[in-house]
């Protein structure tokens, strides 16, 4: 077993004790839509279809995919509840290939499945919280809001793995950073845009919009893919 | 097939004129745009000349638009479902087939992304729309209202026969190789004339089997060849350094290994130990991206050079195209901006009169084409930031949905403005690096637009038709979606098919694609240049070169010389060096000298053209 800085533990522990705090506030808030079975079930398929797609970048040493659209969508669609028992069930299930291996629930480390699932959470949080923010300051915009924060899921995503890789490998920051989100924000912009649009039409159209947002998840895995062999 | 191809465009109007029943206005005026449309269609395959294929498919397109709003106005039973549900389909499948006809598939794997982002989208469309009605199915309860579903469903498929030929209009652009009968194709483009009749048997053994060819397969194609000196070839019995064919076949092989490297099919790899060449052969190793087709793809392809006879001289350096070309995207500004200036004014419960349209639209569409005209002028973009930004003036009054899909409607036009100009400042800018970054940009436009105009506008009946009182509005402006979006499968697929550059002498001058040619090496260079355009296909020989670059020198025995004992060839070579050099830069062709170079005096140089470069006559 490897030897970790205790570094990595501490922020670890911060990471999932504000994950498990944030997930306890949100329940407790009224207005939030309960658990529902159904929408965790479609939703989570949907991600793990999505993240265990997703492009190995070898220059990283990290996987990609368009799964942060997915728990974006996944949010509009049901509430923090729904999406955060969808974050914890997808990275559970996923399985990735990582050049000529395949990883998954039992052989991907514990500090990496616990860092997924806890920092996705905080970010959906977090956006929850400037959204609500958003709505008490200015009621009558209800979409440009949700739209303008939805790049903010991919941005915060490349900020705190590159936190991560400070704490752990001791990676610069700023170059960490460059590599996970440069190549690739030209996608996931897009991506969490049109999460948007399916997350909206969800309640209209249930599995239909479902379907409609496999186009732009696959469109997305092949730009990826493409973009990853680029800078190889 | 053609006939298959327009008796199914054509089909709307024949099922509509069964629908109105043998007799009445309905029933005449389908029989009638039947037959323009497939009288109009016919010519239009059958032309050989692509700028008479294009003005003739604008025309036929404006004149069926025509017809078909006179029709409308009086028939509205006719026009409507024609329209919405029956015609998208037809009209994108005969757009595609004149784009296919007429594109170049030169540059290869660049553009193919570009099409396939555009059959995900088309493909994804259909389903799309297959489901909503399937849905609006079950929610009227099955089996529905039969005529309306019947327009849903149909329309649905009708994007089927579209992806069929954009999918061709892709393989066109990838390495796909079709070997019949002693003739090759690549590209959809017969390239059998680039190979002597042994290689080409060589190239079949290559294909074929096992990939290796051997020194058998190789004498038994030069026996063929020259019947008289037949070579006897024992497989495992013999030695190559004893063998008299063996620098024959060597030859051959060598030649056809450099064509297949320089067509980028692949290579013949000897054996590690040389040794071993007459029994294990050659290995012929295939690029990675070259596919062997067994059958050929859709044959309908005005050829790739200009050749004498065909008709096909290529455009008239004039106005008439660029007229075209604006007529075309000064249509798509001025309907775009009507409808949506129409649809915002409505919405913010304005509507206008029609004098306050009509000097509103023009000046839309001024504000849209103007930065195009120059697109240098990098200040003249703020046009369009401005044109997506106006309708968020409409926050308050129509609410934020209305505002943010007017903004979106608004970057579509202008982007189909953008498109329908792109021919004509293809030369100002870098046209290959916009296709290469465009294919993701435009996917997700076209995208947000589809998703949006499917399932956030409900679906209704164009009823009321005369919008300018504008009870009727919200069906005009659903109506002018649809054709925007039809507009941008149709343009983008023509943005990624490439366009042909026209190589002209004027006086002195060379000019290549509207630009005259800056030659740096000096007026002998160009001389020759001009010589080598001025032959086209035929042979430039040295005795011709040298009279330019030594004039009056008369020591040049033409026939009788030797390249190695010339004291000019060096010269002469030297000058072809640095012509074919620069012709290869700046993507005119290249110079290709014979195979066997001591033979360079006899045969000559030739100057081959890449496949989306063409020679207009010089002045």
């Amino acid at each position: 077993m490897k030897i970790l800085k205790p570094g990595v533990y501490l922020f670890l522990a911060l990471l999932i004790g504000s994950a498990a705090l944030l997930m306890i506030h949100a329940a407790m808030q009224p207005g939030n839509p309960s658990l529902d079975m159904g929408t965790i079930l479609v939703w989570t398929v949907v991600a793990v279809l999505s993240e265990s797609f997703s492009v190995y970048y070898v220059n990283g040493r990290f996987f990609v995919s368009p799964v942060e659209a997915v728990f974006y969508a996944a949010y509009l669609a049901g509430g923090p509840l729904n999406a955060g028992a969808s974050i914890f069930l997808t990275f559970l299930l996923i399985i990735t290939r990582e050049e000529d291996r395949y990883r998954h629930l039992f052989n991907t480390p514990p500090r990496f499945l616990l860092f997924n699932i806890s920092h996705l959470m905080i970010i959906m949080l977090v956006l929850d919280s400037l959204l609500g923010l958003f709505r008490s300051l200015l009621p009558s915009l209800r979409i440009l809001p949700v739209l303008a924060m939805a790049p903010l899921f991919f941005t915060f995503s490349c900020l705190i793995n590159a936190v991560y890789y400070k704490v752990e490998e001791g990676s610069p920051f700023r170059i960490s950073f460059k590599k996970m989100f440069s190549p690739f924000y030209q996608t996931t912009y897009p991506a969490s845009l049109a999460a948007v649009i399916i997350g909206y039409a969800y309640p209209r159209y249930g599995l239909l919009s479902l379907f409609m947002m496999l186009t732009p998840l696959f469109v997305s895995l092949i730009t990826m893919k493409a973009q990853a062999r680029n800078e190889r | 097939m053609i006939l298959l191809l327009i008796l199914y465009t054509s089909l709307p109007a024949l099922l509509i004129t069964l629908y109105a029943g043998l007799e009445g206005p309905g029933f005449y005026a389908g029989l009638a745009l039947f037959l323009i449309q497939g009288t109009g269609e016919f010519l239009l395959i059958r032309s050989r000349n692509r700028e008479r294929l294009v003005s003739g498919g604008i025309l036929l397109f404006v004149a069926l638009s025509a017809y078909a709003l006179y029709t409308g106005l009086r028939l509205q039973e006719f026009y409507l479902p024609l329209f919405i549900h029956l015609y998208p389909g037809p009209v994108l499948t005969m757009a595609y087939v004149v784009i296919y006809k007429i594109s170049r598939p030169r540059d290869f794997e660049k553009l193919s992304p570009g099409f396939s982002r555009i059959i995900i989208l088309l493909f994804s469309y259909a389903v799309l729309l297959f489901m909503l009605a399937l849905r609006q199915m079950g929610e009227a309860g099955f089996p529905g209202p039969g005529k309306d579903m019947f327009y849903s469903l149909y329309g649905a498929l009708n994007f089927l026969p579209p992806i069929y030929f954009l999918n061709l209009l892709r393989n066109n652009s990838q390495k796909r190789v079709f070997l019949d009968k002693g003739r090759i194709w690549l590209r959809n483009e017969e390239i059998t004339p680039l190979f002597s009749r042994t290689e080409l048997a060589l190239l079949d053994r290559a294909f074929a089997g096992d990939g290796r060819i051997r020194c058998s397969d190789a004498a038994d194609s030069l026996n063929r060849e020259e019947p008289g000196s037949p070579f006897l070839c024992r497989p495992g019995e013999c030695k190559a350094s004893l063998c008299l064919a063996y620098s024959a076949i060597y030859r051959h092989i060598k030649s056809l290994d450099r064509k297949m490297e320089n067509l980028g099919l692949g290579m013949l790899m000897p054996p590690e130990n040389k040794r071993d060449i007459t029994i294990e052969g050659w290995l012929f190793i295939r690029d990675k991206e070259m596919r062997i087709m067994k059958k050929k793809v859709f044959p309908l392809r005005i050829p790739a050079v200009s050749l004498p006879g065909t008709g096909d001289k290529g455009a008239p350096a004039g106005s008439g195209k660029r007229f075209d070309e604006y007529v075309f995207s000064l249509s798509i500004a001025l309907a775009g901006s009507s409808a949506l200036l129409s649809e915002g004014f409505a919405l913010a419960g304005k509507p206008l009169s029609l004098p306050s349209l009509i000097t509103l639209t023009l000046a839309a569409a001024a504000l849209l084409l103007l930065p195009l005209e120059k697109p240098k002028k990098k200040k003249l973009m703020v046009l369009p930031v401005l044109i997506v930004l106006l309708p968020f003036l409409l926050l308050g009054s129509a609410g934020e949905e209305q505002a943010l899909t007017l903004s979106l409607k608004s970057l579509v036009l202008f982007i189909a403005c953008f498109l329908s100009r792109f021919p004509y400042f293809e030369e100002h800018s870098d046209p290959e690096s916009l296709r290469e970054r465009a294919p993701n940009a435009l996917f997700w436009l076209i995208w947000f637009y589809m998703i949006i105009i499917s399932l956030f506008t409900e679906p209704a009946p164009l009823r009321n038709y005369p919008f300018l009182g504008n009870p009727g509005l919200s069906h005009v402006t659903q109506f002018s979606d649809h054709l925007l979006l039809f507009l941008l499968f149709f343009l983008s697929a023509r943005f990624f098919s490439l366009s042909r550059k026209p190589l002209k002498m004027t006086g002195d001058a060379i000019e290549f694609n509207g630009r005259t040619l800056p030659l740096g090496q000096g007026k002998t260079d160009r001389e020759i240049l001009r010589g080598f355009i001025l032959r086209r296909d035929e042979p430039y020989h040295c005795y011709e070169i040298l009279n330019i670059v030594e004039p009056g020198k008369e020591s040049c025995a033409k026939e009788h010389c030797k390249p190695s004992s010339c004291p000019s060839y060096q010269k002469i070579y030297k000058r072809i060096r640095t012509i074919r050099k620069y012709l290869q830069t700046t993507g005119i062709g290249t110079i290709v000298s014979p195979e066997r170079k001591a033979a360079s005096h006899r045969e000559g140089w030739r100057l081959i053209l890449f496949d989306d470069v063409y020679i207009t006559d010089p002045d």
